[in-house]
Formats: C-alpha cells, structure tokens, sequence
C-alpha cells in the first residue's frame, strides 16, 4: 500500500470526521518567495563565510567551545591546590627529616649544654641582685 | 510551526544556513532529507524559545497570538474548516503538534519520523493517536 494510502486509512481509523477534511496548505506563499530566499540565504552564507571559519578536526572545533576554557580554568585551580598542599606537606617533613640526621646522644649533650647555660646565666643573675642589694618585691612588681 | 510568514522566511534561512555549516559532519548514517528535517525542527524549536523568550511571554500566550494571526492573516486561504484545524493544532502540546505535521501534512512514516526526532515508533503511533483525537475534539465539539 503506497504510503499516502497508509496515512489516510489510518486517520479514517481514528477519527473519520477529521479525514473528510480537504487537505492542503491553506495559507498562501508569495510568488517571489523562494526567488528572494535564495538570494538572501546566499548573501547569509557568504557572510558567514567571510566572518567565522568552521574547523573540521574535532581537537580544534573542542578548543574552541566555552566549556573547555572553563573546565581548563578548574584544572588550574586545582593543580595549584595540589601543588600548594604538597609544599606544605614537605616543608614539615623536611623539619623532621633534620632531626632525624642526629642521634640521641648529640641531642641529650645539647640539651644538656643548653640546661647547663641556663643555669648559668640565672646564678649570674641571682649573684647580682645579691651584690647589688636589689629589692627583690620591687622586681617582682615591675613584672 | 510557526505560521508567521516573516518568522517562516527567517527560519528557512537560517535552516539553509545551519546545513551550510555542518554539512561535513553528515557521516550518511541516515537519509539526508531526516536530517535536514531535524535540523529544521531543532530551529524551530529554538526560534520559538527564543521567541518567547525575547517577548517574555508563555507558550500558552504565544500560540494564542498565532491563533489570533490566523484569524486575521491577509495569506490564509482556506475555508472555515480548515482554519478550525490549523488553530486546533496550535491548542495540542509541542511534541504532539510536531508529530501531527510530520504525519498529516509532510506525510512522513513512523519509521522517518523516529529517525528525525529520536523517538520510538510506538510512542510516535501512540502522540498522533492522541493528538487527532484532541484536535478532532478542538475542531468538532469545542467553541
């Protein structure tokens, strides 16, 4: 059955009032009108021609969509954030990883030399107040 | 779709145009007339939107506008009946009115319609189904 056939059956299956209706475009087309289309779509094309190229390797056209420099734009952002948290990350290691370049027995001679030091200079205080018969209240108030 | 003869001839262009552009990406996996046919159809789609965009109204207000230009267009040629029916098919939701034109007027089969708007031919069989009976409803018993 030729398809125009097909197409009517079936209307006249559905509805049969609306199968009695002529069917034609009822609404005019101007003479002119595919004349001039012709003309003005040629004008369009050459227009556009003239003002956009149309890549058509499929790398360049994605270059050239808004997406891509956006999401490049988030990739930067985030290679930055990456980047960032790894150096702070190294910098602490790096701390630990000097002390852990000596042993315990240069750090307990250190600390103990610092103690020592210490010590010293609070005796050579001590000593001065004691020569010099300075107020010790008065001291602590200044504090 | 659009019934105005100034929007129908700026679509027709632009339809022209859009295959101008992307005539080298059609690989033939389809039949070139479904495709310029989905090219012209995804236009009209987004010559409505933008349309309705543009005059900030809904689509409802939109196509009552375009019920009203039947009324009143100097290029509508056909008798009453046939005016009822083309604002009838204003009334039915988008999806429904575009398989109606391809189906009524273009006189597509399913098959080329499922090919143009990337539906199944079941539910193209079951939207014409519907969208005849709410036009011969609009056309027959509603004032």
């Amino acid at each position: 059955m030729d398809q125009k056939e097909e197409i009517v059956k079936e209307l006249k299956e559905i509805s049969p009032k609306l199968a009695e209706i002529k069917k034609n475009d009822p609404i005019l087309v101007d003479e002119q009108y595919f004349y001039h289309l012709k003309e003005n779509i040629l004008v369009k094309v050459s227009n556009d021609s003239k003002t956009t190229i149309y890549p058509t390797h499929f790398l360049v056209r994605i270059f050239l969509k808004k997406w891509f420099y956006s999401a490049g734009g988030l990739l930067v952002i985030l290679i930055l954030i990456i980047t960032f948290s790894i150096f702070r990350n190294n910098e602490l290691s790096s701390e630990e990883y000097i002390l852990t370049t000596f042993d315990s027995e240069t750090m307990i001679d250190y600390l103990l030399e610092q103690t020592q030091q210490n010590e010293d200079k609070n005796d050579l205080l001590y000593n001065t107040i004691l020569e010099e018969d300075i107020d010790e209240f008065l001291i602590i108030n200044e504090l | 779709m659009v019934i105005d003869h100034q929007d129908a001839n700026d679509l027709t262009q632009e339809v022209f145009l859009k295959i101008w552009i992307k005539i080298r990406s059609f690989r033939a996996e389809s039949q070139l007339f479904t495709w310029i046919y989905r090219i012209a159809i995804n236009e009209t789609i987004n010559f409505i939107k933008a349309k309705k965009r543009r005059n900030l109204i809904s689509l409802s207000k939109y196509e009552y506008q375009l019920q009203k230009k039947i009324d009143m267009s100097p290029d509508f040629d056909g008798d009453e009946i046939q005016k009822r029916l083309l604002k009838a098919v204003l009334k039915i939701p988008e999806k429904q009115r575009l398989v109606f034109n391809l189906r009524y007027y273009q006189e597509l089969s399913y098959e080329e319609i499922a090919e143009i708007t990337g539906t199944t031919v079941g539910a193209l069989k079951a939207s014409y189904h519907l969208a005849v009976k709410k036009i011969e409803k609009f056309v027959f018993f509603v004032d």
